[in-house]
């Protein structure tokens, strides 16, 4: 036998090889978890505030592999840091999409959430975000936003400002592509409710705020809003701003009440804030049941945003047990989901722009409880 | 234009209170430096391991915080003792030279920065949850906590001044910091004016470490970040008198900061490394030089 001849057997030997053990694989990667893919930032500014809502993904986790997970098979979530910065962003979503492979992906940040688009339409993953700018999720064909939508939120404020006949409003936001995104909206709003509208924008991590606090305090302001990201950073305004002698009534963006992280950094001077977003329905059934055992394993109660993420895993979980894990037909899927069940109680499908549509009302915090005001309540 | 007027004296205020913490990292920096001849950016590190002590036993623990903030200044103190014990003594002993000893600390600084990070995600760490109380001059509020702050840096400087004017420590200080050489020659005890040295200088640094962290927050880089300030307060003061220098260094970088934070925070570091350059160029030496 020439040396030829070998060389064609082995590679023969091999292909059969090669082919007999296709199969084994596939069986072993069928059976094997479906993988999640979290790009969240684990570490720096957002790390704290990342961290508590990733419990909301966890629990819905828990539930579906209670129940036989999907397909049979149990669902894992994969975590990758972002360091809530856009090239840690695509560093993660390449990681976990390139190495581990997963069909789908959960993300969150408006300046990370960015970055990553292209990479979801290049790649066709389906990615679900929180972000709450107004067009994102529409920037791509795989992009989906389950979230309180910032233009909403503000739209709902600037009806309550024009109805308390507000005339000078100061808004706070982070000096980031998420503040960016939200000064023009707050901007209309704000014109919208017939008031004077100024801004300052903070560096997170940079904890002192004391220059800016100043540029309210001479604006003299009716109110003072902040667009929030649900930082700490958030907690040293709010204080800063009061121990200037600033005494305004402060509204935030969305309900960040239940946001245990939030809440440590604002501490006592969260009474008399206003804030506008969804909220954990404890009068429905299944807000009820979300709320009841979220708070036996974490002993607090649940926020809205532990809900929505629940919600994002509850989606792909639906998607997946029907049309597998293709990422062009889970995108199918949720481009088409309708009158789906939240944790938070009630029920909500996708939009036109691939983002959700949820119910939000305006809150106050009155004897350190949350209730539910209308436009224009004092 | 009343309203106007009283707002830079509501900046005024906000930039001597920012001073203060300026003056005791100052000091302590300036105390190792002038004596020493290091340039001690680990005093980052132990600035920031006093606020994660003070934070974690305050917070998770639940300490009374004059207990925590005791401990935590203690622990600044031998954290800076030990830096100069097992990284910068090794290194000059074995013929390294005062650029090893400042890649060293810059290495020991970033290594710490990271540490905290991994244990801690990062994010700001503030140790406080209830409201400070005021006191307002017309419309100029200023917080106690300030005053006191102010009040307890000028304690701490008188004792300081004391110690090094007044002490046999502070003979020896004084002596090193004019001529290391001679100072040997004449029996002075360098070792034991070394510890002394790091380990107030750390509890200085320890001391404002506790105040930031209960006030504002900490966070891995927050040390680096004012230790940037305190560099430039340290240089415009110079070092012909260290008190009168890291003081008037630092109430002119507290003001600069306070007004460019008003006028817009993205100069802030426009100002600080501008006066730097000026001040090399034109005033190597310091201001008081």
């Amino acid at each position: 036998m020439d040396s030829t001849s070998k060389i064609r057997r082995s590679l023969c030997a091999f292909g059969l090889a090669a082919a007999a053990a296709l199969p084994v694989f596939s069986v072993q990667a069928q059976s094997g978890p479906i993988k999640f893919g979290v790009t969240y930032p684990l570490t720096g500014a957002f790390a704290g505030f990342a961290k508590e809502q990733i419990l909301g993904m966890e629990m819905a986790v828990a539930d579906i592999n209670a129940k036989g997970g999907v397909k049979g098979r149990q669902i894992q979530l994969v975590y990758e840091d972002t360091r809530g910065t856009p090239e840690g962003g695509v560093a993660a979503f390449r990681k976990v999409t390139e190495i581990d492979k997963v069909p789908v992906v959960l993300s969150i940040f408006t300046n990370v959430v960015t970055a990553q688009l292209p990479l979801a339409d290049q790649l066709k993953i389906p990615m679900i975000s929180g972000v709450e700018a107004p067009g994102l999720s529409a920037r791509a064909q795989y992009a989906f936003a389950h979230s309180n939508r910032s233009a909403r939120a503000l739209n709902m404020l600037s009806q309550h400002l024009k109805s308390l006949g507000v005339k000078k409003a100061f808004t706070f936001m982070p000096d980031n592509a998420f503040g960016e995104d939200i000064s023009k909206s707050a901007q209309e709003a704000v014109g919208a409710a017939g008031a004077q509208y100024a801004e300052a924008r903070f560096r997170l991590g940079q904890p002192e705020y004391r220059g800016i606090v100043a540029r309210a305090k001479e604006f003299n302001p009716d109110v003072i809003l902040i667009a929030t990201q649900g930082t700490a950073d958030d907690g040293n305004v709010v204080k800063q701003l009061r121990e200037i002698g600033v005494n305004a009534p402060i509204f935030i963006s969305a309900n960040l009440f239940d946001v245990k992280a939030w809440r440590d950094s604002v501490g006592t001077y969260v009474e008399g804030m206003t804030m506008v977003g969804p909220n954990v329905d404890v009068t429905d059934p299944k807000g009820k049941d979300f709320s009841t055992r979220f708070k036996a394993k974490h002993g607090r109660n649940p926020n809205y945003l532990q809900g929505t993420l629940y919600d994002m895993v509850a989606m792909y979980a639906a998607a997946i047990e029907k049309v597998g894990t293709d990422g062009t037909a889970i995108r199918d899927y949720l481009v088409g989901l309708k009158d789906f069940p939240s944790a938070m109680g009630g029920r909500f499908g996708m939009g036109p722009d691939r983002q959700t549509v949820m119910a939000i009302n305006l809150w106050r915090v009155k004897g350190g409880e949350l209730m539910k005001i209308l436009p224009g309540q004092k | 234009m009343g309203a106007s007027v009283m707002i830079w004296f509501q900046v005024l205020a906000s930039g001597l209170s920012l001073s203060g913490y300026y003056a005791l990292l100052s000091l302590g920096f300036a105390l190792i430096f002038s004596t020493f001849n290091i340039f001690h950016i680990a005093h980052a590190a132990v600035f920031g391991a006093a606020g994660y002590i003070f934070f974690g036993l305050t917070r998770s623990l639940a300490w009374n915080p004059w207990a925590a903030g005791t401990v935590a200044v203690l622990g600044a103190a031998v954290f800076g003792w030990f830096i100069d014990l097992l990284l910068y003594r090794p290194i000059l002993r074995r013929g390294g030279g005062m650029f090893s000893v400042f890649i060293a600390s810059l290495g020991l600084t970033l290594i710490f920065e990271a540490v905290v990070l991994a244990l801690t995600g990062g994010s700001l760490s503030v140790a406080r949850e209830g409201a400070l109380q005021l006191v307002e001059f017309g419309s100029v509020a200023i917080r106690l906590y300030d005053i006191a702050i102010v009040l307890i840096v000028g304690v701490l400087y008188g004792l300081a001044y004391l110690w090094v004017m007044r002490t046999r420590t502070g003979m020896a200080i004084r002596a090193l910091s004019n001529n290391e050489g001679l100072a040997r020659v004449v029996g002075v005890n360098t070792m034991r004016t070394r510890h002394s040295v790091f380990l107030v200088a750390s509890a200085l640094a320890g001391v404002a470490g506790v105040f930031t962290a209960f006030d504002s927050g900490i966070t891995p880089t927050a040390g680096t970040q004012v230790l940037f300030i305190i560099f430039v307060a340290v240089l415009v003061g110079g070092s012909v008198n260290i008190f009168l220098g890291a003081l008037v260094g630092s109430l002119l970088m507290g003001i600069v900061t306070a007004v460019a934070g008003f006028i817009n925070p993205q100069w802030v570091s426009v100002c600080v490394f501008g006066i730097l350059i000026l001040l090399l160029i034109f005033r190597p030496r310091g201001l008081l030089a």
